[in-house]
């Protein structure tokens, strides 16, 4: 994690400061609000993984960490199938769509979605 | 994560095609980006016939200027949105979790809704040929007012728009799921820098994901507005400005040049070391090039711009200039792996050679048109079309190819035949450079780009008449690539887990894999895992 932390806080310093010096160099405007937001952008994620690693003890960033020493009481299982991503692309679909030919088709892709958060919520209880 | 985990009892895995679009297992996610991507290259393909078949004599008539015009648009943006970058996304879902011994991806559904977006999205900027006044023609950078609704008036520009809209969020989900599964759920004893170099490259092509994609999505939500809701962000009359298209485009637009490379530069990376029998020569030094050029390349957008006047060339051209330094290092690293070493000329090492020759063709032509003085010269024409075609074409194609004839084995259980491919490889190495060389003899003669014909005069109609024959050896390179996946198929010669002796992990589990994707993960005390087991079960072939 420390690594990563390095490399999202490096990618902020490091656009910032291009940032800065193609202000002074160039004065435009555009770049430099382009160049300003991503240094922004990767400040907030750097941010965000100082207080993520407080709080993370990866058996990955051990050294001579075994499988066997990470396994605990807990069994994770993992989603393999879910018609939830299909539903979602095909609803978005009807929304782009609906914007650039029929807004009715909008209009049904934002239900599509409306009833699957519906589903999800029942199925969830 | 733990034991328990990786060899939990899981009901039998099911194949049927409502089990496929209701997957979230990423090898499953990761076979089907990677078949949309080459069916889209068929696609892409047979476009760049059709030019290339327009342009083998002057004057021809095969294709009107108006269709010639959709014809590149669609090829363009579908080679670099719809084929190279989603390619390797497809191969990293696949490698990710298995490279760093994880059960599966951070976000499985997160996972399958980006691929269904970008399917859907591409399947949308496609669809616009259907429309009365056909595809997009604006280009694939489809600059304003080029692409404003006075002059692309059709409605072909505006499925180009809300497509790339779809593929540009699919994208930043999915590079999100990159970092968060190469960060959190590396197996026990894989830490950051026991990575293997093509995770490292997936890592530093998604943090280029994350700050180049929002300014894509922006700037298609920008042109949306103008041509639709009556918006006039690009438009000077009314006091926006076209400049600032551009901006926000080659914001984008160069750092996407590398999210088209890195990636392959990781494949390459695995390729040459696993031929050559040695570890990746300067392993610190290959991870750091990669953020290196990552970091650079977002500052040089506006070297693309050069000849608007509008920008500042010195900075620009001094930064483009900088990328070359860890490029090299990256090359002289692949050299000196393969020094010395035990090299066996198999399919994937002869095209993984092959994009080396290429890219460096293309890398130098690069640093060419990076000088300002130069690129005044060569600013749209046939120039910049080969620079970027031995780039992109000669590079990521290759390793593309390198990458399928290499893990081929692991995702079916059975490898692709080794004679076919060999010939394959040699027609589409032969094919591509006829193709593509004389196109920079074209651009210093001073043929313009995107045009739909050239005056007979000159050396012009046999340079392009070279040119479309090596189109069709490609071509031929293709089809026999085809042919040697139906006869391979027939075969189904088993291919073990490890028929290449590679020392990443994905080669510890089965081929292919099973859902959970590892029965049993071995130790891990080094980049090469699968050394530290021969050594463990041969002690005596440990280098003193």
């Amino acid at each position: 994690m420390k690594t990563g932390l390095m490399l999202f806080v490096s990618s902020a310093v490091f656009s910032a400061t291009i940032a800065l010096v193609y202000w002074l160099v160039a004065h435009d405007p555009a770049g430099t609000m382009l160049l300003g937001f991503m240094s922004a952008a990767l400040t907030v994620v750097a941010l965000y993984m100082v207080f993520a690693e407080r709080d993370a003890d990866l058996y990955a960033d051990k050294k001579k960490a075994t499988p066997a020493e990470a396994a605990g009481e807990h069994v994770g299982t993992y989603v393999t199938h879910s018609p939830a991503p299909f539903w979602i692309g095909v609803s978005l679909t009807g929304v782009v769509l609906g914007l650039v030919v029929a807004p009715a088709a909008a209009g049904l892709g934002i239900v599509a979605l409306f009833l699957l958060g519906a589903l999800m919520i029942v199925r969830s209880r | 994560m733990s034991a328990a985990v990786l060899d939990r009892v899981t009901p039998p895995e099911r194949h049927d095609i409502l089990s496929w679009i209701t997957t979230t297992d990423h090898k499953r996610i990761g076979v089907l980006y990677m078949g949309t991507t080459l069916l889209f290259m068929a696609v892409a393909g047979l476009l760049a016939m059709a030019m290339r078949t327009q342009l083998a004599v002057p004057g021809a008539t095969l294709l009107p200027p108006h269709e010639y015009n959709e014809i590149f648009t669609l090829h363009g943006t579908a080679m670099i949105f719809l084929v190279i970058a989603p390619f390797a996304l497809g191969l990293a879902n696949y490698l990710i979790p298995l490279q760093i011994g994880a059960p599966d991806m951070a976000f499985p559904r997160l996972n399958a809704t980006s691929y269904w977006l970008f399917l859907f999205g591409g399947l949308i900027v496609f669809a616009g040929a259907a429309t009365n006044e056909g595809a997009a023609s604006a280009g694939w950078t489809s600059y304003a007012p080029l692409s404003d609704i006075t002059i692309s008036t059709g409605l072909g520009q505006d499925f180009w728009i809300v497509g790339l809209a779809m593929v540009s969020v699919a994208s930043i989900m999915t590079a999100i799921n990159f970092v968060t599964t190469a960060f959190i759920h590396r197996a026990p004893g894989m830490t950051m820098w026991r990575l293997p170099i093509f995770t490292w490259e997936m890592i530093a092509t998604a943090l280029l994901i994350f700050m180049a994609f929002p300014s894509l999505t922006a700037t298609l939500l920008l042109l949306f507005v103008d041509r639709r809701l009556g918006g006039h962000v690009f438009d000077p009359a009314f006091g926006g400005s076209a400049i600032l298209y551009q901006h926000l485009f080659w914001f984008f637009g160069h750092p996407e040049v590398y999210v088209l490379i890195l990636p392959y530069f990781g494949i390459v990376s695995e390729v040459v070391s696993t031929f050559s029998g040695r570890p990746v020569f300067g392993y610190t030094g290959m991870v750091l090039s990669a953020f290196a050029i990552a970091g650079l390349s977002m500052g040089v957008w506006a070297h693309h711009m050069f000849t608007t006047g509008a920008v500042n060339n010195p900075f620009f051209s001094l930064v483009s200039f900088l990328i070359a330094v860890p490029t090299g290092i990256k090359f002289f690293n692949w050299i000196c792996t393969m020094w010395g070493g035990a090299i066996r000329y198999t399919t994937p090492m002869l095209y993984a050679l092959g994009f080396l020759m290429n890219f460096l063709l293309g890398g130098v032509t690069g640093v060419m048109v990076a000088s300002p003085p130069l690129d005044f010269h060569a600013q749209d024409s046939y120039f910049v079309v080969a620079h970027f075609h031995y780039t992109i074409g000669g590079g990521s194609f290759f390793a593309l190819f390198a990458a399928l004839y290499y893990w081929w084995p692991k995702v079916y259980g059975w490898r692709l035949g080794e004679g076919l491919g060999k010939i394959g490889f040699w027609l589409t190495f032969v094919g591509f450079n006829m193709t593509f060389l004389p196109m920079f003899f074209m651009g210093v003669f001073g043929m313009p780009r995107r045009v739909f014909t050239y005056p007979a005069t000159g050396a012009l109609p046999a340079l392009n008449a070279v040119a479309t024959v090596g189109a069709y050896l490609l071509l031929l390179g293709g089809i026999l690539f085809v042919v040697n996946v139906v006869v391979s198929a027939r075969r189904r010669e088993p291919a073990g887990d490890n028929p290449w002796q590679g020392y990443t992990l994905e080669w510890a589990t089965s081929s292919p894999p099973p859902e959970h994707n590892f029965h049993e993960l071995p130790p891990i005390r080094s980049a090469r895992p699968l050394r530290g087991v021969e050594y463990a079960k041969a002690p005596e072939a440990r280098p003193t």
